[in-house]
């Protein structure tokens, strides 16, 4: 099976309102640490087996400098043997774009850039706390066309407080009309210990169900213009032009291996997920001391093997094949889970297609399903 | 040692009044327990509960030696009393196994109503009563007003009031003093028949019931063979022997004296407070006087949030009532809830207490119905029965009635606006104003007992900020204009949720309540129809929409278990709520119904 390499950049330009993932504000002397630190990090994963894809995400990898990002990348590739075909992907931020920083990163083997747009909206855009405005993203995009890259992702977020279905439309319409090869849309999720957690905290009501109506409006207009406009819809928030679909997130989705590393990095390897610790100063201390950045480890089998292959696999609009999902796991979904299957197709939640051999058969959710996977999962844990 | 050495004493006092710190002073200063033993403060309350919430649940008795400042030995047995409204009885008992009581009050708080209520209960049982004022020491503390309080409130003396801080250990001395002095000896006779007088008791596992006395007349040692006169059970004395405060058994209890026996009794049920031990041999005429039969008062539904949990429910609930013969259950299914038991308590507090244990102590979750009154039914054919749950009123009948109860409650001037206000809204009817010292005020109203059963003493608090104290007494049962309202959801009377109202309540009480459930139930994956209803008529609806959006839009790179977390965090949720036909219920919405006005 094909192995997955994700590396963490915890460094931004600045904070995005939304953003809980792991990430501080740059500042150059710490990155050149982190990034040495990384380096031995790298340097210690098992290099028997070569790349399926890598995924240098973060944070804003380009937020680094050039010189960095380059230092990082090869030593990577240095390290690694990548299959043939394989899908090197890095995260952009418009504000963080120049022409060199583009060649540089093209010319050492990245292949796919998935630029974090956000909205085409200038309104939107400061109220989520990013640094860059609407023609910014345009020129992000011409710029990395210009540097070889023909594998370009945008991601967008939707539902933000007072947001108008037109003003999505137009995010939506501008961000097709730069002709991506892919478009994640992501409904925006309050997370605690997030500044928009803080403002819905601070007298704003709680969504109502009207705010409700509207994202799920968004959503229904989302798929039907993506795949009005060419893409495949094939994960519940992540669109793609045929042959164009993220490779290291199916990954996830379909439980196949990979390392994470650096800060707060997660890994799945040996039926065994571990991650890194979140904390910068004590990881680069384990680094320097040889010491495992590992957190927390987790054996996963039994139950909770069959648990997260459904709920991740479900995410995936092809659903689960029954048949490769029996040679895996030696179990009979269909059997194995009949009265939960039977009640969410009752309730119109999932669909049972090609039952006519079991080889065609996938258990996949409806269009209904999409929006209330959470309910669907549920049963299966 | 003879009678005249001997003293029985209570404590009687307001929550927080520091009854249990005079206690633990008493205690340390007769040398019954050295200052480290101290450590776990207020060592009479003994139940986690108890102490958790600064109340006495069950009585205990301590017997003390003090050598008094007239050089003589004393045995003082201190008897502590429950310290709330839904044990008067109880404490009714501990008091007549007294000659004596301290009356403690809180120096800045003076009079609450529960100070009163003992205290007539003190007096009733011709106790020499010692007023005590306490937490001088606090810088609020006005001992001198509270003094003219206790004079005009209560009508007692208090030319030789006892000024303490229990904090600072003054004053116990001359407590203690007092008591010696004033406290008169117990007067029985140990060749009399014995009587010997339940006030307390509990099961454990080894020795079966530890059954606390005291002892009128008569004599009472190992091998006596005993009559309990209520419950006509006999047995054989096992042990006799006194709490110092540790267990320590002694030749023979006698006359005037308190102490505890225990006789291979399996079931506290046999003996009930208030009842009268004697010698099966030589048996006395007749028992102590002032024995009840004391039943429940409030009812509610127990029931396992999740079923296989029935047989666990009841063993802890037979747990339970070894201990405490004063909560009745039986089983009851209810075409909501499934299996379950009818569960009778004296009070909410008693009922709140015997949920927390079983949740606490028995890890159980439990759904709990809305706590009823029994009523009592007249029905068209004259036949009285009385129900103590609405699912078991009949379809026809002539009248119903409801227990009431007559309230006292005191409260400062400045508040008795509101406090007025609430005891109307709750159908109370005015008895009687006082005003005691310059800005306090008595006030006691006549209302129906389910109209305190569930806020009115947070409502009582919080509109008085705090001041406002209550006690209550039952007055008997009176007829009033009451009806069934009904709550269907998708069109099902859920039984579990039925109330009875008073008829011109009803209509917005059915449409609170309606709104009250809309809040309360979440979305589900179809709509919930919320109806109210009286009779066949349709008094109220709400509709929860059904659910549409529940999805994680977010990848979160490849940190699976937290969508793991995240989908167990939701399971359990549901797990926490009851499953009506296909309508998830949480658990508060069967306590909703009470929450509206």
């Amino acid at each position: 099976m094909a192995l997955s390499l994700y590396v963490h950049i915890p460094f931004c330009i600045k904070r995005c309102i939304y953003c809980d993932f792991v990430s501080g504000i740059y500042d150059p002397e710490k990155a050149l640490a982190y990034i040495e630190a990384l380096k031995k990090e790298i340097l210690e994963i098992p290099n028997g087996t070569p790349l399926a894809t890598l995924y240098i995400g973060g944070g804003t990898p380009t937020a680094l400098p050039v010189n960095a990002l380059s230092d990082l990348i090869n030593c990577i590739s240095g390290h690694f043997d990548f299959i043939e075909n394989h899908e090197a992907t890095i995260e952009a931020n418009p504000g963080t774009l120049d022409k060199e920083k583009l060649r540089v990163i093209r010319s050492s083997g990245i292949n796919r850039i998935s630029i974090g747009a956000q909205s085409f909206n200038d309104d939107e855009l400061s109220f989520l706390g990013r640094i860059h405005n609407h023609e910014e993203i345009e020129q992000a995009v011409h710029l990395s066309r210009d540097a070889g890259f023909e594998n370009i992702g945008i991601d967008l977020i939707y539902g933000l407080p007072g947001q108008s279905i037109n003003s999505w439309r137009k995010t939506l319409e501008r961000a097709v009309s730069l002709k991506p090869k892919h478009i994640s849309a992501y409904e925006l999720t309050v997370e605690k210990g997030t500044l928009l957690y803080k403002f819905f905290q601070g007298g704003v009501e709680k969504p109502e169900p009207s705010d409700e109506d509207k994202i799920i409006e968004m959503y229904n207009h989302t798929v039907d213009y993506l795949i009005f406009n060419g893409f495949i819809h094939y994960e519940i928030s992540n669109f793609g032009m045929p042959d164009y679909f993220s490779r290291h997130n199916l990954n996830y989705w379909n439980r196949g291996e990979y390392y994470g590393a650096g800060l707060g990095a997660h890994s799945f390897i040996n039926e065994k997920r571990f991650y890194n610790t979140d904390n910068l100063d004590e990881y680069l201390r384990l680094i320097s001391e040889n010491k495992s950045t590992v957190k927390e480890s987790q054996d996963i089998t039994g139950d909770r093997a069959l648990s997260e292959a459904i709920f991740l696999g479900l995410r995936k609009t092809e659903g689960l094949n029954v048949e490769s999902f029996s040679r895996r796991y030696n179990k009979n979904i269909l059997s194995l889970f009949h009265k939960e299957i039977r009640d969410l197709q009752e309730a119109g939640l999932i669909e049972i297609r090609g039952a006519g051999c079991s080889y065609e058969t996938n258990v996949r959710l409806t269009k209904k399903g999409l929006l209330l996977s959470n309910e669907v999962f549920e049963k299966f844990i | 040692m003879s009678e005249s050495n001997i003293r029985n004493f209570s404590i009687i006092a307001h929550i927080d009044h520091g009854k249990s710190t005079i206690a633990d002073r008493i205690l340390e200063l007769t040398g019954a327990l050295s200052q480290r033993e101290m450590t776990t403060k207020q060592v009479l309350d003994s139940m986690d509960l108890e102490q958790e919430r600064g109340i006495t649940i069950k009585a205990h008795a301590v017997s003390l030696r003090y050598t008094a400042s007239d050089g003589k030995e004393y045995k003082l047995n201190l008897i502590d009393t429950p310290g709330h409204v839904d044990f008067s009885y109880e404490v009714s008992r501990s008091l007549a196994s007294c000659e004596g009581a301290l009356l403690v009050v809180d120096a800045s708080q003076g009079v609450e109503a529960q100070t009163l209520a003992n205290t007539y209960l003190a007096v009733e049982n011709n106790l020499e009563i010692i007023p005590v004022i306490n937490k001088i020491d606090l810088p609020g503390a006005e001992p001198d007003r509270v003094k003219t309080d206790i004079e005009e409130s209560i009508g007692i003396d208090c030319s030789e009031v006892i000024f303490t801080s229990a904090k600072e250990g003054t004053g116990i001395r001359e407590l203690l003093e007092a008591v010696v002095r004033r406290v008169p000896p117990p007067r029985g006779d140990d060749k009399k028949p014995l009587k010997a007088l339940i006030f307390d008791s509990w099961f454990d596992n080894y020795e079966g019931v530890i059954v606390l006395v005291r002892l009128f007349d008569g004599e009472i040692k190992k091998g006596t063979k005993i009559l309990l006169m209520a419950t006509e059970k006999t047995y054989e004395v096992q042990e006799v022997g006194v709490f110092t405060p540790g267990r320590k058994p002694v030749e023979s209890l006698k006359a005037g004296e308190a102490g505890y026996i225990t006789a291979s009794i399996r079931n506290v049920s046999y003996t009930k407070v208030g009842d009268t031990i004697t010698d099966t041999e030589n048996p006395a005429h007749e028992p102590c006087p002032g024995y009840k039969d004391i039943k429940p008062m409030v009812f509610s539904g127990l029931y396992p949030t999740e079923t296989n949990q029935y047989e666990d429910l009841k063993d802890a609930l037979e747990k339970l009532r070894l201990n405490d013969s004063s909560f009745s259950y039986e089983p009851e299914t209810s075409t909501a809830l499934g299996f379950g038991f009818r569960c009778g308590f004296l009070g909410l507090l008693h009922m709140d207490i015997i949920k927390e244990r079983l949740e606490r102590e028995f890890g159980l979750t439990l759904v709990t119905t809305a706590p009823t009154v029994v009523y009592r039914i007249i029905k068209t054919n004259g036949d009285i029965v009385f129900i103590d749950s609405p699912a078991k009123l009949p379809e026809k009948y002539e009248s119903i009635e409801e227990p009431f109860v007559n309230i006292t409650v005191f409260v400062p001037s400045k508040y008795v606006g509101p406090i007025l206000e609430l005891c109307q809204e709750r159908r109370g009817v005015q008895k009687d104003f006082t005003y005691i010292g310059k800005d306090r005020i008595m006030v006691t109203y006549e209302l129906p007992l389910n109209e305190i059963l569930w806020d009115f003493y947070d409502k009582l608090k919080s509109s008085s900020s705090g001041y406002a104290s209550m006690d209550y007494e039952f007055l008997g049962y009176r007829e009033s204009k009451l009806i069934k309202l009904d709550i269907l959801l998708n069109g099902e009377p859920v039984d579990a949720l039925s109330l009875i109202v008073h008829k011109d309540r009803a209509y917005y009480k059915g449409k609170q309540v309606a709104e009250k459930l809309r809040q309360i139930i979440p979305r589900q994956l179809f709509e919930v129809i919320i109806q109210a209803s009286i009779g066949s008529k349709v008094i109220a609806r709400e509709t929860v929409r059904a659910l549409r959006k529940n999805v994680l839009a977010k990848c979160y790179g490849g940190d699976v278990s937290r969508k793991r977390k995240l989908l167990e965090r939701q399971k359990e949720g549901k797990r926490r709520m009851k499953q009506v036909g296909r309508v998830e219920i949480p658990q508060e919405a069967f306590l909703a119904v009470l929450k509206v006005k």
